[in-house]
């Protein structure tokens, strides 16, 4: 059975990196490999740098057309990356100072991660008129969903025992098969990321060129026509 | 080399590959789309444009398809596609309000030439544009010889050949002929000599074309036009139609395939500078709420938003209104695509927003600066319960223009 799990982790990982590597051997090919770098490496001043950055870290483009959705987006993919930064703890022996400092952190973003889903969940079925979703997003969705109330349970309720969940995920990593923890959410809260995993959407790696490039055009709008 | 040519992305840019790929399925722009506004179809709307094209690819060349099978597109999804992409009015809203930045009204033009490259796409009034550019110069097929006889003021001197030379338009002189009257009158009014091609000459800028997604003749009539201007002297290419302005702006370089011997400017952009250069003045007081409509391929489209502003408010008396959608933000006024008339019910149905809203803000003229927009609006008024003056910007100042003597 635990050689089992480790070998699912690992096809699951494979097909995750395989899947974001295709995407972006996709745009090399676009540009006949060799066109693509120059595309984005052009001079760009630095004020597009920073607009973009601030775009990333705020979502300003959404905070400027939609504040209600804007929270929930934000709250959700700012959780997120603690939760993700929190399970850090997991895959190293001995864990860095910056991360040990960012656990709590990453323990109130655990509780807000499932509640910010859900509110975007909500959102989306009131607001139907103006939104858009599409199945894709409602699994991706609603698997993320499962997975941090998981999360939250343990943390809460059902607690697992850490050190030897991090004894197989360290397992995991070195390829060496360990004893799977003795907890059954443990278990449906790996399984349903093992399931997700190949699934994650590749935006999070072209939305921030696609933004920067927005930047850009923005800036350059004015010198389409008029002098400079 | 098969599969490149059978590819979807065959048409895109990297860019745009990735613009497809960035696209988090938000949403959030289905509240800026017009067509979405009065059809409330989440089904041909940006999110789902853009998921099903994602499906086309990775069913052609995706990794599933190139390692086992390539899937075979039902003809139907296809077809089906090609109509939202197709009932789109290329407007960019979409891509102005993206939550990552899609540049929208460049990436629909692409979208559509694949599915015509497919053989996709049959509507006549598309499929008939390149015959027609080949005989009569414009995409409607009107009479080469009316192309300025019937507009073309008579006291207008036009010079043979000159730094300064005006584009009219195919859209303009067969559809909104009191605004091109309005653009050689003010032009004359500023002075400068000016010339123009013939009405041989004169042919289609290529926008129609471009926007449907037929390329093969662009390269063609962009040189043929370059060539001409040139032939002429020309230094600044002065035109008022937004989507001529835009194609020669942003796209005829390359097709020419280096920069163009002058430079483009939209009719505004030259009368704001001959105002600045105090070489017409306007006496005349009009006092009139009007509100400005600011057409989608010029503020979004080349960033012209405050020239029509000065140069309306160069005439006293005027109360200039926004729409509550103005600027780069402005809401299409529903004739954009190339395919409005088989998409007409939207057309109008966007028109009357325009029109509501105007209304609605106690204007006493509604002004246009888009010769498409001229006809359709105009057109939606049309038994519309609501009622109100429609005038271009061009046709309204040349009725106050005054030169001064030097
Ligand atoms: S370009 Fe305009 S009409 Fe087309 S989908 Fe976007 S907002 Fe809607
Ligand atoms: S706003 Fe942009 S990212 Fe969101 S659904 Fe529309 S096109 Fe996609």
């Amino acid at each position: 059975m635990n050689a089992l799990i480790s070998f699912a982790a690992l096809v699951s990982y494979l097909f995750f990196l395989v899947r974001f590597a295709w995407q972006g051997l996709q745009v090399l090919r676009a540009s006949g490999y060799a066109a693509f770098f120059p595309v984005f490496l052009r001079r760009v001043p630095a004020s597009v740098y920073i607009s973009t950055i601030l775009d990333i870290l705020f979502f300003r483009r959404i905070f400027s057309s939609s504040k209600v959705l804007w929270m929930g987006s934000w709250i959700f993919h700012i959780s997120l990356f603690f939760v993700t930064l929190r399970h850090m703890r997991y895959f190293f022996p001995s864990l860095p100072a910056c991360l040990i400092f960012l656990q709590p952190v990453g323990l109130a973003a655990g509780y807000l991660l499932p509640l910010s889903l859900f509110y975007l969940m909500v959102l989306r079925t009131v607001q139907k008129k103006d939104r858009y979703t599409s199945s894709y997003n409602y699994i991706i969705s609603g698997m993320l969903l499962l997975i941090s109330s998981t999360g939250v349970a343990m943390r809460a309720f059902f607690r697992p025992d850490v050190l030897s969940v991090k004894q197989f995920s360290l397992g995991i990593l070195s390829l060496g098969p360990r004893m799977l923890p003795d907890s059954s959410l443990f278990l449906l809260h790996f399984f349903l990321f093992l399931l997700l995993l190949p699934y994650l959407p590749t935006h999070i790696i072209a939305a921030p060129f696609v933004n920067l490039e927005a930047n850009r055009r923005i800036k350059e709008l004015r010198y389409v026509i008029h002098e400079r | 080399m098969k599969d490149k040519k059978e590819s979807f992305t065959r048409n895109l840019t990297p860019l745009q590959l990735m613009e497809l790929d960035a696209c988090t399925q938000c949403g959030e722009c289905l509240r800026h789309c017009p067509v979405q506004e009065v059809t409330g179809r989440p089904s041909i709307s940006t999110p789902e444009k853009i998921r099903v094209f994602r499906e086309f690819i990775k069913a052609t060349g995706g990794l599933k398809a190139r390692f086992l099978n390539p899937k075979v597109i039902d003809r139907k999804i296809l077809e089906d596609f090609t109509k939202a992409v197709f009932e789109c009015t290329t407007c960019g809203a979409c891509g102005q309000k993206c939550a990552v930045g899609i540049f929208t009204q460049r990436l629909w033009p692409y979208l559509r030439k694949e599915m015509f490259d497919r053989g996709l796409v049959d509507y006549e009034i598309l499929t008939n544009m390149p015959e027609a550019i080949k005989k009569t110069g414009n995409p409607y097929n009107f009479p080469v010889e009316e192309r300025f006889k019937p507009w073309f003021p008579e006291q207008v001197k036009v010079a043979e050949k000159s730094e300064i030379a005006y584009y009219a338009g195919c859209s303009g002189v067969y559809g909104a002929k009191p605004m091109v009257r309005g653009d050689v009158l003010v032009l004359d009014a500023i002075g400068d000599p000016f010339t123009m091609l013939t009405e041989d000459e004169e042919v289609c800028c290529g926008f129609p074309l471009f926007i449907s997604g037929q390329h093969d003749m662009l390269e063609d009539l962009t040189k043929r036009l370059v060539e001409a201007y040139k032939a002429k002297g020309t230094k600044v290419l002065v035109c008022s139609c937004p989507c001529c302005v835009n194609i020669m702006s942003r796209d005829w370089p390359a097709f020419y395939g280096k920069e163009l011997p002058f430079r483009i400017r939209h009719m505004t952009q030259h009368v704001s500078a001959a105002l600045k250069q105090r070489k017409i003045m306007v006496k005349k007081e009009l006092k009139e709420r009007i509100i400005y409509h600011d057409p989608c391929y010029l503020s979004r489209g080349v960033g012209v938003i405050e020239e029509p502003r000065e140069v309306l408010k160069a005439i006293p008396g005027i109360e200039l209104l926004e729409f509550d959608r103005h600027g780069s933000e402005s809401r299409c006024c529903g004739a954009g695509g190339a395919v409005r008339k088989v998409f007409n019910e939207n057309a109008i149905a966007i028109g009357r927003l325009a029109i509501d809203e105007a209304v609605a803000k106690k204007a006493d003229k509604l002004i246009l600066s888009c010769p498409a927009c001229y006809g359709k609006v105009n057109e939606a008024m049309q038994d519309h319960d609501k009622k109100i003056p429609i005038v271009d910007v061009m046709e309204l100042f040349a009725q106050y223009v005054e030169r001064v003597e030097p």
